[in-house]
């Protein structure tokens, strides 16, 4: 998976923010950051922007509306991780089957 | 004459077997002309876009209905939405050539299912699920009527560049008085031709397939291209981003803009739009479209 390395930085900017609620949203098809807060809204997202790369924090809300979701083939999810307080990453996955499998991420200029 | 962008439903009389007719005309050239995949690719939307909507239109839901294929292949997206307002909009997309056009809608997605989403605009949406299998869409819903819940159910499905058409018979629930009237009568509808599909009206599809039933034909109900984006959603998304987000956008850019990936709309806030919008809390209505 390819992503601009300043959206990488947007990612991680929102999620330092708020590293202790809910972090859900899509980065569009111009890898624009567009966040949802409840399951309509982020539903509504996905089915307005198909062509997107899904990105979520490990905060337990994010996890429970997305994976109220089915996750189609294909679909690209971005997973925001905290191993430090305060310091964070970027995991991609990427949707096979049943599975998220995960895949490199790599950041283009 | 055919009859552009209606879709048509009809009873075959002493059996329990409903159908319907839909011709997409001028609502699926908009969605071709948007398109810059092969013309396959665009084949296929429109089989999906027709089959939506017929789906749509048997189920009598409140909200939308949307078909989704995606995978790795030359082929990675297809998108086809109805709603109950007999609205379509659809979208593919295709990252590099099909090298073998006979390959079966696995290989070409390189995926291997097929999801069907039926939003009813309140609670979770249904999600039904079925193997991609067969080399055409209509083969591919078949497993998945077959895997679902639902009323045996078949379709053919036809498109061109200029309409995208289909017929859809159903099964409902109850004993037939001819046993065989299933059978028979869908395979007298597999004899149509994709060319009968697209070019006949109503009347001499029904006549061609079915001229030794009695069949009781219902008023036409109209299909339009709608896409449900607007300037509204699109300022909800930028409030999403929140200030400091926004505003970092308006220091690189000059403006903001959003464009959608099924009607290509676009729409942009300068910074004057951005600084009203996070002024007003209030939601803005509806209908607000000033650009
Ligand atoms: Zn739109």
């Amino acid at each position: 998976m390819k992503i601009k390395r300043t959206t990488a930085n947007k990612i991680m900017g929102q999620a330092s923010s708020q590293p202790d609620s809910c972090l859900l949203g899509i980065l569009n098809a111009n890898e624009q950051l567009i966040k949802a807060h409840t399951v309509e809204e982020f539903k509504q997202l996905l089915i307005d922007h198909p062509d997107s790369i899904l990105f979520f924090n490990q905060d337990p809300l994010a996890r429970e509306i997305k994976s109220s979701i089915v996750h189609v083939d294909g679909q690209q999810h971005i997973e925001v991780f905290q191993e430090t307080k305060g310091v964070f990453g970027l995991r991609a996955y990427l949707q096979i089957g049943k599975i998220q499998t995960p895949v490199t991420l790599e950041l283009s200029e | 004459m055919k009859s552009n962008d209606q879709i048509f439903r009809f009873l075959i009389d002493h059996t329990p077997i409903r159908g319907q007719l839909i011709s997409l005309d001028a609502s699926w050239q908009k969605c071709y002309q948007q398109s810059d995949a092969s013309e396959y690719a665009k084949e296929l939307l429109g089989h999906a876009l027709a089959a939506v909507t017929l789906l749509a239109s048997t189920l009598k839901i409140d909200g939308s209905l949307t078909l989704q294929i995606r995978g790795q292949g030359a082929i990675h997206l297809l998108v086809a939405q109805a709603t109950n307002d007999r609205t379509i909009r659809g979208l593919v997309r295709q990252s590099h050539e099909i090298e073998n056009p006979d390959a079966s809608l696995q290989e070409i997605f390189k995926a291997d299912k097929i999801v069907i989403t039926i939003d009813n605009g309140k609670g979770k949406p249904h999600q039904g699920i079925a193997p991609l299998t067969g080399f055409s869409l209509s083969e591919a819903l078949e497993a998945y009527f077959e895997h679902s819940e639902q009323l045996p159910t078949r379709v053919w499905l036809a498109s061109n560049e200029s309409s995208a058409s289909g017929l859809l018979l159903q099964k409902l629930p109850g004993e037939l008085e001819d046993k065989d009237s299933w059978n028979r009568l869908t395979q007298l509808a597999s004899t149509i031709t994709d060319q009968e599909l697209l070019e006949l009206d109503e009347n001499e599809i029904l006549y061609r397939l079915f001229h030794e039933e009695s069949i009781a034909l219902f008023d036409a109900e109209p299909v339009r291209f709608q896409c449900s984006c607007s300037r509204n959603k699109t300022s909800n998304m930028i409030k999403s981003l929140g200030k400091s987000e926004a505003s970092d956008i308006l220091h690189e850019q000059g403006k903001i803009q959003i464009s959608c990936e099924f009607c290509n709309a676009n729409y942009e806030f300068d910074s004057v739009d951005v600084k009203q919008l996070f002024e007003s809390d209030m939601n803005l209505p509806e209908n607000y479209t000033t650009h």
